[in-house]
């Protein structure tokens, strides 16, 4: 792995060639034009997590709002037309604005440093899959002002409800698909990057672990990508062109929409978590100074939880009548996916097993994303279980649950990350006190809002109503409690991040004394604008 | 681990050999990520078709596994086997009335609480359009307490065209809790004839009720 590298003196020679492409195109750190025309790998890696911090607090407004109305039964704040339209863009903007640009922005920031590459294998490439989300978001972010409103039939956009609404839900389309293009793009320039751009000797074995999960989950993309971009389109043509794919009326089958759908939407919530994982991967070893148990077991079952991830489909519609069979085979391919998950929690634990380790504030939010996400993935188990779901189904027991995976295990794998990587990229340090401050609050306050709702879910509240019977008010206001805690606790991150860019303390070349991949190990930090120009060799 | 004290910065003492060579890799490096981009960007029309090909697909494997497309029915539990009672099925028709009526299977003997399906079957006779409606009785009266009747003619106007044969299915199920002394029952329906003003205003049971 990255600790046994070393630099290649008789390589270290300027290229040319290189140099004058940089010089046509990057007009220069200074120039405004920069972040239309840059194709540095750093630039866009910083623009994509810049979107994605701005679209994390847009989704998470939205999320108050939805906090603030559950706040007591009854209607206070927003209509049910509108509470729909938040819970569904909520959800679309955290998956596609929030999550997956951040990770695509540790992707472009590290994965080149990681391999010893000097760029992404399709710089314009990667500028162009940035600028794509723009329009997206402006899409999204419009489709509440026409008339009709934000598509309302959440984020799974079934159909009828989706063939039923209006101009909002053509927008929310039109934005997928566009995303859906971006990822693509995204996905391949990360692939051949991967595939082709690694420094001599860095064979994929010895690649940093969040090279592989984001190699993993590449394909993920370019495979399921384009079957949500063929329900969707499906469902534009039912809506506009007269078909009836889902149309009931028309001879179609909503249930088709689903199965199509999730076929996109299983593997999806696995390319939300796959990078955190690799995140963690790196973090955990590094403050517990020993390398990563079981690299290769590691490599192993993130790639099972990826080919697993294509069939278990099923378990999000068990109760939409499928045959026995279906349901059987659905539960055990769902609770298969336990056991290469469970590998990766236990080499973690390993990893920590007699470290000599030191909770620094990307260490404490690794911590928190074990034994959080664990929980989620408890949940889920008993989810799985046909029976359990059927009750269970549409309550705020599964809202719990993908929160429980998504929040400390996504979320909190990139705050992990920006802790992480942010005196690397910046040169300085984030503040450490207000580091775990921001930790202790997420943590509880996160607790207080989504454990409550798994007693919500079990004593049988829908998810996705504005409005609720009295016995589980109690429960909802400690849960809106807690979120308004969480949404504001966020703002020390971005204090922290803002005032560590501006005035932080000054950052040593290696940071963390037991990171070991190559960005820690041969670059100084802040990292140049330009790095392995030259590949190091890799021994 | 062993490293040596170079750091990026220091990477760009030059080498003219050294760009040359740089330079031609570079090619060789462009063209083996432009053949990787055609070969990911494949992926997208083949997933596309593979979302298109999906009903065919989920026909294809049910149909291979044996898997049905609808749920196993449950069992009934509701059913006692330790007896069969014997029905009997009768049919009469109201004097004057020219239709042949007559049960396909005029017995049966089934457990209480299990569902069962007979058929009667009726002939319109006469050589113009006529509407008839049925009515049951039970023999020994206490039985029809316990004979559940899910789906049945009677009650309502039957019209028949000119010569038409129709049959007409009887679902039901004796009750488990019917009394042991009870081991029979006969199902009897008569047809009478529906006056040509009464089928007009198609008079129900709720308005003979109401008449004086």
């Amino acid at each position: 792995m990255a600790s046994t590298t070393t630099l290649d003196d008789a390589t270290s020679h300027h290229d040319t060639h290189n140099e004058a492409h940089a010089d046509a195109h990057d007009h220069g750190p200074g120039s405004w034009t920069r972040i239309f025309t840059t194709t540095n790998h750093k630039d866009i890696g910083s623009m994509y997590l810049w979107f994605s911090l701005f679209m994390f607090f847009v989704g998470g407004g939205m999320a108050l709002l939805i906090r603030a109305e559950l706040f007591q039964p009854g209607l206070q704040i927003v209509q049910p037309e509108v509470f729909n339209s938040l819970t569904t863009v909520h959800a679309l903007i955290m998956i596609f604005g929030a999550v997956m640009p951040a990770f695509t922005g540790f992707a472009n920031w590290l994965i080149p440093m990681q391999i010893g590459a000097a760029d992404m294998a399709f710089p314009r490439m990667n500028n162009w899959s940035f600028w794509l989300m723009i329009p997206a978001a402006i899409l999204l972010f419009a489709s509440f002002a026409v008339p009709g409103g934000a598509a309302g039939s959440g984020w799974t956009l079934y159909p009828p409800l989706s063939i039923q609404g209006g101009l909002g839900v053509d927008m929310t389309i039109l934005a997928i698909h566009i995303l859906g293009a971006s990822s693509i793009m995204g996905s391949i320039n990360i692939i051949t990057t991967l595939l082709n751009l690694r420094a001599p000797g860095m064979t994929l074995m010895k690649m940093p672990m969040f090279c592989w999960t984001w190699l993993i989950t590449a394909y993920l993309m370019i495979a399921v990508m384009p079957v949500l971009a063929g329900a969707i389109t499906m469902l534009l043509t039912d809506r506009h062109f007269g078909t009836s794919f889902f149309n009931a009326a028309g001879g179609g089958d909503p249930t088709m929409f689903m199965h199509i759908f999730w076929f996109f939407g299983h593997p999806e919530v696995y390319i939300l978590i796959l990078p955190a994982f690799g995140i963690v991967s790196q973090i955990i070893p590094t403050f517990s100074r020993k390398p990563l148990f079981g690299y290769a077991s590691m490599v192993y079952a993130t790639a099972s939880i990826a080919l697993l991830s294509f069939i278990v489909w099923g378990h999000h519609m068990f109760t939409v009548g499928m045959p026995a069979q279906g349901q059987l085979f659905f539960m055990y391919a769902t609770m298969l996916i336990a056991v290469p998950t469970g590998v990766k929690i236990f080499n973690w634990i390993a990893t920590m097993w007699r470290g000599s380790l030191s909770f620094e504030t990307p260490m404490l939010f690794c911590i928190g994303f074990l034994c959080m996400f664990t929980l989620g993935g408890f949940s889920g188990l008993v989810l799985a279980v046909v029976p359990v779901d059927i009750t269970l189904h549409n309550t705020y027991y599964v809202v719990a649950h993908f929160h429980y995976v998504l929040f400390p295990g996504a979320i909190w794998g990139l705050m992990a990350g920006v802790y992480f990587w942010l005196p690397k990229f910046t040169g300085r340090m984030y503040n450490e006190t207000l580091g775990k401050w921001h930790f202790w609050l997420s943590a509880i306050s996160f607790n207080i809002t989504f454990f409550p709702q798994h007693f919500l879910g079990l004593a049988g509240m829908p998810r996705r109503i504005p409005d609720y019977a009295l016995q589980f008010a109690e429960w909802n206001m400690v849960s809106s409690i807690g979120a308004f805690i969480l949404g504001f606790s966020q703002l020390l991150f971005v204090w922290n991040v803002v005032s560590c860019i501006r005035s932080g303390a000054k950052a040593e070349a290696k940071q963390w004394e037991g990171a070991e991949s190559l960005e820690w190990t041969h670059l100084p930090s802040p990292v140049p604008y330009h790095t392995f120009e030259t590949a190091p060799i890799v021994k | 681990m062993s490293m040596s004290t170079n750091n990026g910065a220091s990477l760009d003492s030059n080498g003219m050999a050294g760009a040359l060579v740089q330079a031609v890799d570079r090619t060789e490096v462009e063209r083996n990520n432009r053949i990787m981009l055609y070969k990911l960007l494949l992926i997208v029309p083949v997933m596309l078709f593979f979302c298109a090909s999906m009903v065919p697909l989920y026909k294809q494997i049910c149909k291979v596994l044996g898997i049905t497309a609808t749920r196993a029915m449950a069992e009934n539990t509701q059913v006692d086997t330790s007896r069969l009672i014997a029905i009997d099925f009768v049919a009469n028709l109201n004097t004057n009335f020219a239709w042949n009526f007559v049960p396909v299977e005029k017995h049966v003997d089934v457990n209480p609480g299990a569902k069962m399906t007979i058929n009667y079957r009726v002939t319109n006779t006469l050589p113009y359009a006529t509407t008839g409606r049925a009515v049951p009785s039970f023999a020994p009266i206490e039985g029809g307490l316990y004979f559940n009747k899910i789906e049945c003619f009677c009650f309502s106007n039957q019209t028949l065209q000119a010569g038409e044969t129709r049959d007409m299915p009887v679902t039901f199920y004796v009750a488990a809790n019917i009394p042991k002394d009870i081991g029979a029952i006969a199902l009897s329906y008569t047809f009478f004839r529906v006056n040509d003003s009464e089928a007009a205003t198609n008079l129900s049971a709720g308005n003979l009720k109401k008449a004086p």
